[in-house]
């Protein structure tokens, strides 16, 4: 069985991965300040997924949980602690930039139902 | 494979950021510094207009009259900037779109403010000095209404 970390290096170097730093504390502990992370780039995600995802009115990146996606494809991001949708509202799905797979850094899957329950 | 290696093997030296948080990380906001510079923007609109201008021959009054106006106006619009840079915060990272269904003419009372700022900057007007303050005292209302707080407007000058 090919480990994990294999896994996402050879999706890395065949370009079906997007490296991103984290910064802040908000998804601690699954995402501590500066973990590296692996984003599949995609235009769909579900609830549960760890996603990388323009800022409603910023242009900044975030990596949030999805907490729900409504019938206008707004994404309603949470997470543990610090500021999500409740304060700067739903992303759009367009703005979506991938899901994570991987956090490089502490060597653990991010796939949805790995991290999230 | 350590991180270092990752980043150089795929040519990344600086990787794009993913912010786990949203807003800068203090959280500190108070209309209060909006407020300051626009009232150093008034004051000094009515300072230049209470300079007299010296007699054309006199070269050093003259001198003297250029160099004041010079330093009013550069501190005017150095003021107005800030003014505005400190309402912009406001807008755009304190206040949310949960704000626009208490505050309909949010987006209004900003955008006339910020409009007040560049007014102040162009002109030597008290109107526009006069528009930004009261601006500023209608943004202080909304600001600390919306934390739930009791705080009275007041102006230092």
């Amino acid at each position: 069985m090919i480990p994990t970390v294999l896994k996402e290096l050879l999706a890395l170097a065949s370009r079906k991965r997007k490296l991103f730093r984290v910064a802040g504390t908000s998804m601690a502990p699954i995402l501590e300040p500066k973990d590296i992370v692996f984003i599949q780039p995609s235009t769909r995600c579900e609830k549960g997924d760890i996603v990388a995802i323009r800022h409603p009115h910023k242009k900044t990146i975030l990596i949030k949980y999805v907490k729900e996606i409504d019938e206008n494809n707004l994404v309603e991001l949470s997470s543990p602690t610090g500021t999500d949708s409740k304060e700067f509202g739903k992303a759009a799905l367009k703005h979506l930039v991938g899901v994570a797979t991987y956090n490089y850094s502490q060597k653990k899957s991010l796939l949805n139902g790995d991290t999230f329950s | 494979m350590e991180e270092n290696t990752l980043s150089k093997l795929f040519g990344l030296n600086e990787l794009p950021v993913a912010e786990a948080h949203c807003d800068g990380p203090c959280g500190v906001y108070d209309p209060a510094s909006a407020r300051i510079a626009a009232e150093a923007v008034r004051s000094m609109i009515k300072k230049i207009l209470d300079l007299t201008p010296p007699e054309p021959g006199d070269t050093q009054a003259v001198a003297s009259y250029l160099n004041t106006v010079g330093r009013y106006v550069a501190i005017k619009e150095e003021q107005a900037e800030l003014a505005k840079h400190e309402l912009l915060v406001l807008w755009t990272d304190y206040f949310k779109p949960v704000h626009l269904e208490a505050y309909p003419d949010l987006h209004e009372v900003f955008w006339n403010a910020s409009k007040a700022c560049s007014e102040a900057k162009q002109h030597v007007s008290v109107e526009a000095a006069d528009e930004l303050m009261a601006a500023c005292e209608k943004i202080h209302n909304m600001f600390w209404e919306s934390k739930s707080r009791e705080v009275t407007y007041y102006e230092a000058s």
